[in-house]
């Protein structure tokens, strides 16, 4: 594989595993320090007492005898199991088998790597479990092939308050696109809608420098240069960069994209957005993208740019920042963990994060692509289709409702390692369909810090928002350790969660307006398309006459981009009656 | 009589067959694996090949999937780009055969001439060892080496007083970059069997001529080269077939898009439409393209080296 795929495995893993720590916190919110109150009933005891009439359906009713389910799913290195337990027997089994009499047993499991291989056998050899966790694409491949059950009924009269409310978050975007002719084909986990890109700047630098703090995109301009000429590490030799970039113009590659610049200049790479006469428009080909070439053409020749950006993937520029060589860069949220804990570590390098800026009065949006992160679907012919459903109402319930107790053995158990310490065991990852609430992670960062600078933790309870909290606190003591600034940057006031918070609050996000399944003329031309682009902006940047960039223009709707803008219109049209 | 003669001939013959037969039995029973192995591992999945002419779906499988005939291959020939990564990918893997052929003949005659054991020892395995490392780890290695602002070659070409080299940047430079570092890492790899066939050359041949008055060059020349023809002539038409094989993992780690115009070959090609949208069909009938190409090239280098070499690889 390519040390580009390996990467991108890395930056998901760390972003997971880093808002995991964080999302999962949202449950701990609502634990009571003290559960002695008098318990409410649950919506499960309430819901049972209910289902003695069987005509209402019941989102948590039990099956009198257990029905079998027999589910293919993703299971990578992080799940950790107790001595003793495993994916087949664990807590959340046990709990869906008591509860919902669901018995739940995993047909076969696979680690990333593996996991699209072996769906695809799966799929070919048309001998599918009752449950499967799949792809976008697949759901369409498998709609087609009508190996799917039908789950529209079963989410409507089965799917519970909560989980109806989780699912809607996002518009009830991804519950579309989990959608075929208005049948509902699989239950999506809503992929989150909060804008990921930020800009990060080396501080010591600014002050060294007599620089303030960027408030528009013509601050960043002025940083840049002065950064790349003014000597900011105080060595004597021009051997500083403006700004980090890498040699892919596409979204998502991060960090070191130009998403976070081309957002100043209201620009958004490979994002369909409104063209205000009611239907979609490629931003990628807009004339405001021309601005954001010429920009960058400009800081090339002014030595702000690496002259071998063209050649740099995302791990070698993260070299270049952790040596030192770059000041300022757009990245991702999760940035602080990888790269800029190494470069704190060696030459305790400053670095804060901001929020992108813009060129004009108009504030910078970012795009996001509200979609499914992962889809669940059900085999045609099951005879209990809303089982699955009731697999999500149940962790929904759970995990915004947890007692102390439940928390450690539903969400988080703590156990011994062994060697007389704790280890943490994520006992929440055995659920297979959990949705969750991307934004409730904002108001337990608030409940952190004010606990910090108090220094009462009491309004925490246990769990993850504590754990934070005594994270945070290490770093008021011990200025040293590189995990407890790289906490510190991402949780801390000010850190990179702040900003995200701060791009909720403010509704800093500009949604891709395309969400529907590859079009045949982009899965005949897009990779053409996509070569153009790269081929043409680079040169760009090194130079080239912006003219290029018209012709770019024209090229791309004669070899297939208005092909695909029709089609994607054509699409708009449909969904938006 | 003659033909109770020639019945007992052939009755004879097939008596002797038989007995052949009974001889030689566990022999062919130990061929049937790995005979099994061939056929169920290289020839059943040749059936796949119907995939490049339909509309395949793994839902509906080889028996149901829409059949299109040619239409991927159209496809794949109107591409814009494939004109240009056709180009570079002969002109990339037929500098990569020549020079995969020459450099290791040639290395592994020097070595031979070697005197010393463990020197010819140390160098044959430092020369062969980069082989075993992948290019996701060398392309790493190989960007900070060529590096244009940081990197040893051009400080080196730059304390000679010369303009910095863009390796990795410059579409001039960028194809010959690649065959260079291909080189680097598999030229020890390929003296290995040049080497072998050496130490098969029978010594009498070199005594005979050292009485006759040769010298070391020309006991080379008409003894060790000579000599090792059949090899080299195995060689030389095996690694015919990779004339569309240009290196995909090579490439794929070292390119980027300032050298798609020389840089960007079929396989690069075919793995960026394949990354869109999972196209089997196209995949296929790109794979079965290059089959046909690399099985009429090397049917015509078998049949040149039996005519001039009078030689048989089969």
């Amino acid at each position: 594989m390519s040390n580009m795929t390996i990467q991108k495995w890395a930056s998901a893993v760390l972003a997971l595993s880093l808002s995991a720590a964080v999302i999962t916190g949202c449950s701990s919110a609502n634990v009571k320090p003290n559960a002695t109150e008098a318990p409410q009933p649950s919506p499960t005891e309430a819901a049972a007492e209910e289902s003695e009439s069987p005509a209402e359906a019941d989102p948590f009713g039990k099956y009198d005898s257990p029905v079998q389910l027999k589910m293919a799913r993703l299971v990578d290195t992080t799940f950790k199991f107790k001595p003793g337990e495993s994916i087949d027997n664990n807590d959340w089994n046990k709990l869906f088998l008591d509860r919902l009499g669901i018995d739940l047993k995993y047909a076969w499991t696979a680690n990333q790597q593996q996991y699209p291989q072996k769906m695809n056998v799966t799929i070919a050899s048309g001998d599918i479990p009752d449950l499967m966790q799949v792809w976008g694409p697949q759901v369409s491949q498998l709609a087609d092939a009508d190996s799917l059950a039908d789950l529209t009924e079963a989410y409507e009269k089965y799917a519970s308050p909560r989980l109806k409310e989780l699912m809607n978050l996002d518009g009830g975007i991804a519950l579309n696109t989990a959608k075929r002719d208005g049948k509902l084909y699989a239950i999506p986990e809503p992929a989150s809608t909060v804008p990921n890109t930020m800009l990060f700047i080396r501080k010591d630098w600014l002050d060294k420098l007599g620089l303030d703090e960027p408030k528009t995109l013509q601050d960043v301009f002025a940083i840049s240069e002065a950064f790349a000429t003014q000597d900011p590490d105080g060595n004597g030799k021009k051997d500083t960069y403006g700004i980090g970039l890498q040699k892919d113009f596409s979204k998502n590659k991060v960090p070191f994209g130009i998403e976070g610049l081309a957002s100043g200049f209201h620009a958004y790479l490979d994002t369909w957005i409104q063209d205000g006469k009611g239907g979609l428009t490629q931003s990628t080909i807009l004339p405001e993208m021309r601005d954001v070439l010429l920009q960058l053409q400009e800081m090339y020749k002014g030595g702000q740019i690496d002259k071998e950006f063209g050649v740099k993937d995302s791990s070698k520029v993260n070299q270049d920042v952790v040596a030192g060589r770059i000041g300022m860069f757009y990245g991702p949220q999760w940035s602080p963990a990888l790269p800029l804990k190494d470069s704190w570590a060696n030459d305790k390098a400053d670095w804060r994060s901001y929020g992108v800026v813009s060129i004009d009065d108009k504030p910078a949006l970012l795009p996001v692509k509200p979609n499914g992160q992962n889809y669940f679907v059900v085999k045609k012919g099951y005879p209990n289709p809303e089982a699955a459903i009731k697999l999500a109402n149940l962790f929904a319930d759970i995990s915004l409702n947890v007692t102390e107790e439940n928390f450690n053995k539903y969400m988080k158990s703590s156990i011994d390692d062994g060697n007389g310490g704790k280890s943490v065991i994520e006992v929440f990852k055995y659920a297979p369909i959990r949705l969750q609430n991307h934004e409730a992670v904002f108001e337990n960062m608030k409940l952190i810090n004010d606990a910090v600078k108090s220094g009462d933790p009491s309004q925490l309870g246990v769990g993850d928002n504590l754990a934070s909290y005594e994270r945070l606190k290490k770093w008021e003591t011990d200025k040293t350790d590189p995990n407890a600034w790289q906490d510190w940057a991402l949780l801390g006031e000010g850190g990179t969660y702040s900003v995200q918070e701060m791009y909720v609050r403010e509704n800093r996000k500009i949604n891709d307006e395309y969400w529907g399944p590859t079009t045949e003329t982009m899965s005949k031309k897009q990779s053409t398309l996509d070569k153009k682009k790269e081929e043409v902006f680079t040169s760009i940047v090194l130079g080239a006459p912006i003219e290029e960039f018209d012709k770019f223009v024209s090229d791309w709707k004669a070899l297939g981009g208005d092909e695909i803008s029709k089609e994607v219109n054509d699409w708009y049209a449909t969904i938006k009656q | 009589m003659d033909i109770a003669v020639e019945k007992k001939q052939t009755e004879a013959v097939g008596a002797k067959k038989r007995s052949r037969w009974r001889a030689d039995y566990p022999l062919h029973l130990m061929v049937l694996p790995g005979l099994l192995i061939v056929l169920v591992y290289h020839y059943l999945p040749t059936v796949g090949i119907v995939m490049a002419f339909q509309e395949y779906s793994p839902a509906k499988g080889f028996f149901r999937s829409e059949w299109v005939g040619w239409e991927h291959f159209e496809y794949i020939f109107k591409l814009p780009d494939f004109k240009s990564a056709l180009y570079n990918t002969f002109f990339i893997a037929t500098m990569k055969i020549v020079a995969g052929q020459v450099v290791p003949i040639f290395i592994a005659i020097l070595l031979n001439e070697v005197g010393k054991t463990y020197f010819k020892r140390t160098v044959q395995t430092l020369i062969y060892l980069p082989h075993f490392l992948s290019w996701v780890i060398l392309a790493g290695i190989l960007t900070d080496i060529l590096s244009i602002n940081y990197g040893i070659v051009n400080q080196i070409i730059q304390s000679l007083g010369l303009e910095p080299i863009y390796f990795l940047g410059d579409n001039n430079w960028f194809p010959y970059t690649i065959v260079m570092t291909d080189l680097w890492k598999d030229f020890g790899w390929g003296t290995i069997i040049f080497l072998a066939a050496i130490t098969g050359i029978n010594p009498n041949l070199y005594e005979a001529a050292v009485v006759d008055g040769a010298n070391r060059w020309k006991q080379t020349l008409h003894i060790t080269l000579p000599g090792m023809m059949p090899i080299i002539a195995l060689t030389a038409t095996l690694s015919l077939g990779n004339v569309l094989n240009a290196g995909f993992d090579q490439i794929f780690n070292l390119y980027s898009p300032m050298v798609y115009k020389s840089g960007d070959i079929i396989d690069t090609l075919v793995y960026r439409i394949g990354l869109v949208d999972a196209q089997f069909s196209v995949g296929a009938a790109v794979g079965l393209f290059k089959s046909l190409v690399s099985f009429v090239l090397i049917t015509v280098s078998y049949a040149l080296a039996y005519k001039y070499l009078r030689y048989r690889i089969f």
